[in-house]
């Protein structure tokens, strides 16, 4: 008798009886189940074991390693009232922020890491692909509600003037075709007291800031002075342009050598 | 302090793991979950700013009120009403802080101002809600309402759940591997999408949108790039609660699902904050009423109160107050020749819809929007592209496909569908992808880490 004709047969034991064909098929199931597990179990495991020693690894190092030379725990002192006020979490965190380990191979890392994001990313050249002077705050679409910064205004010509005492003027005023015409100027000094200045060209650039209609860049030479001792300025100095004293009436710019018409 | 501070996620986060393992009782673990709440909540702020749990105890006491007094509905629903001001008040002074500039006592420094009070006064209201609604019984152990007011992993970015669905958790809870592999991997992926994907499309918006540089293309890239940042924020914000959750041992649904063309515009609305969405159309009983023109009345008062519950704006008004509008279009008559329509022409739809419609976001007044609109036909811009849009897209072109597949959903179930058949054929291609798996998302933690300690640095 062929064993493979065999399809219903009672396999007896002390306490119960099975079907065998019942009880193959899902013996089958449940290990197949069972390796089923088993298997997952066997991967989850492998990454769970992966991202939490990943984990850890990070925060031990980050905890441990500080990055920063100067550590100054001094002012960060854990009492009822700074735990209150904020300020201990706070300096505790601004402190974990400042001590980050590596940063200069992070940063070179980071950079590396960036290669792959795209087409045109470049090692030590942070992308900065967008006008600095757009952030999320500036809705540049909305109506201006005060008036335009002079400096950004499409219709604005900038000269910047160095004279031979090291000031320099900063002169905006409104292109042709603009519907009015102001001047502001902006003279800022230099700080130091007493300073020797080697200067072999000082220069005059006039930038329009009209793009991308044109962009017109004069140069004009204005003196070739030798080494000079230049004196310290009797004005107070200034650094900050809407500080120093505005003069109304436009400086007397240097005779141009060579000038050109903006064309369109 | 946020889901995605090097200092929470290499820090506050592990430690609050590691000691919620020490025991296996849900009430140690709700104590650990408590305690790293209020640190996480008050962390750089001043401690006073967790008394704002206090009004947690006002919504166990009004519960308690409303249900021993069930069957006085004029009592209920005055409780009601004073619970519902108390939790609009608080989410008005420290959610929307900026509507009281002007009043002294009620303005805070920014740094102050907590975050997610939004979803911890919907979390607060719904408990009393459903308890008048006689859908939950009431809780006698203050700890446990605790639990799910100030679990850190709802703050940031929901889910709303409502306690009734919660308690069994709060109650008993356990943590096994899956659920610890599936947290882990969550927290990971949703960095990967907050430190990753969501700065790319904040760099692409920026170039686009910029008002000194208008371009045709400029201006529809600048705005999908938008959309795309805030998805990818708040989805990663989604996915880091929600692994923070498993890791805690909690199981709840997503706040997000994907975007479906068969959903038209009503779908896509309920993709993003799903279950606040959810709340408000509960609330609002946006379900329950049958006749048309109350119908239309109730969804455009939750789409204004939506609205309004994100930023407490005109454009936000006047966006929710279209949405709802388009909402009611569909339900009404608009759904039946659209859903004729192929998918692709419904993808189509969604865009302009979502574009016409959301864009008002972005701008502070109607002088923007119209001016963006014009330039999206080519109508006052002189150039199609500018060349900071063409680098910013060229530049992260492998992360915006990567994020194409995350959001175009036919685009996403094709290479899952691939993967999972790949994985079915034997043993080994099993373990081949879950290695893979396994690689591709340490390297992502890699990324992250490294990008956000620059970042910090900087």
């Amino acid at each position: 008798m062929d064993i493979r004709n065999i399809k219903d047969f009672t396999v007896t034991d002390n306490k119960t009886e099975y079907e065998s064909e019942k009880e193959c098929e899902l013996a089958e199931i449940a290990s197949q189940k069972l390796e089923k597990d088993n298997t997952e179990a066997h991967y989850r495991f492998i990454n769970i074991m992966t991202i939490t020693l990943l984990l850890i690894f990070s925060a031990v190092l980050f905890l441990t390693v500080s990055g920063s030379n100067i550590v100054d725990d001094s002012s960060n002192v854990l009492t009822w009232k700074t735990f209150m006020s904020g300020d201990y979490t706070r300096s505790l965190k601004d402190s974990y922020d400042h001590d980050l380990p590596f940063p200069d191979e992070m940063k070179m890392l980071e950079e590396r890491l960036s290669l792959i994001y795209g087409i045109g990313n470049k090692v030590s050249d942070p992308v900065k692909e967008v006008d600095e002077e757009t952030d999320e705050q500036h809705n540049s679409f909305d109506e201006p509600t005060e008036p335009e910064d002079p400096a950004n205004s499409e219709k604005v010509v900038t000269s910047v003037v160095t004279d031979e005492m090291g000031i320099t003027v900063t002169t905006t005023a409104k292109k042709k075709g603009a519907k009015e015409t102001t001047t502001t100027t902006a003279i800022d000094r230099p700080y130091d007291e007493e300073t020797t200045t080697t200067t072999t060209s000082a220069s005059a650039t006039t930038t329009n800031t009209d793009p991308p209609e044109f962009t017109v860049t004069e140069t004009y030479p204005v003196s070739q002075p030798g080494p000079t001792q230049t004196q310290p300025p009797e004005t107070p100095t200034q650094t900050q342009p809407p500080e120093t004293p505005t003069q109304t009436e436009e400086p007397e710019p240097p005779e141009p050598v060579d000038s050109e018409e903006p064309t369109e | 302090m946020v889901y995605y501070d090097l200092f929470f996620f290499l820090g506050l986060f592990p430690i609050t793991a590691i000691l919620s393992f020490l025991d296996r009782s849900a009430e140690y673990k709700n104590l650990i979950l408590i305690l790293a709440s209020v640190l996480f909540f008050s962390w750089g702020r001043p401690f006073a700013v967790c008394l704002i749990f206090l009004s947690c105890i006002l919504d166990w006491l009004i519960s308690a009120v409303i249900s021993k007094n069930i069957e006085k509905r004029a009592l209920c629903t005055l409780l009601l009403l004073i619970d519902a001001a108390s939790n609009i008040g608080l989410f008005l002074v420290f959610g929307h802080n900026y509507l009281f500039d002007d009043i002294k006592a009620l303005s805070f420094e920014s740094y102050i101002i907590p975050l997610g009070i939004g979803y911890y006064c919907i979390r607060g209201f719904s408990y009393v809600y459903d308890i008048y609604m006689g859908r939950a019984e009431y809780e006698k152990n203050i700890f446990c309402l605790l639990t799910y007011m100030v679990s850190l992993h709802f703050m940031m970015a929901g889910p709303h759940i409502s306690y009734s669905k919660l308690e069994p958790q709060i109650r008993k809870r356990d943590t096994d591997g899956r659920k610890l592999n599936d947290g882990l991997v969550e927290m990971v992926l949703g960095l990967g999408k907050i430190i990753l994907l969501a700065p790319v499309f904040e760099r692409i918006k920026l170039a686009g949108l910029n008002g000194r540089e208008i371009t045709t293309i400029g201006c529809w890239l600048g705005m999908m790039a938008f959309f795309a940042q805030y998805y990818f924020m708040f989805t990663g914000l989604c996915d880091m609660a929600k692994g923070l959750g498993l890791v805690s041992g909690f199981e709840y649904p997503e706040n997000y699902t994907d975007i479906e063309a068969d959903g038209l515009f009503t779908g896509l609305v309920r993709s993003y904050n799903t279950t606040v969405i959810d709340f408000f159309s509960d609330v609002f009983a946006c379900k329950r009423v049958n006749n048309p023109a109350a119908k239309a009345i109730v969804i455009l008062l939750c789409g204004a109160a939506v609205s309004m519950w994100y930023e407490a704006k005109l454009s936000y008004l006047a966006v929710g107050l279209a949405a709802a509008l388009l909402i009611v279009f569909e339900k009404l008559f608009l759904s039946k020749p659209l859903s004729k329509l192929p998918a692709w022409l419904k993808y189509v739809y969604l865009v302009i819809t979502a574009m016409l419609i959301f864009g008002g976001l972005y701008f502070d007044s109607l002088y923007g929007y119209k001016k963006w609109l014009l330039a999206l036909v080519n109508v006052n811009t002189r150039y199609m592209l500018s060349t900071a849009v063409k680098y910013s897209v060229l530049k992260n072109i492998t992360l915006i496909m990567i994020a194409f597949f995350i959001v175009f959903a036919p685009a996403k179930n094709l290479v899952l569908g691939l993967w999972k058949n790949f994985s079915r054929r034997s043993r080994r291609c099993y373990g081949i992808t879950k290695i893979t798996q396994t690689v591709l998302t340490a390297f992502i933690f890699v990324l992250c880490i490294v990008t956000m300690a620059v970042q910090t640095k900087v």
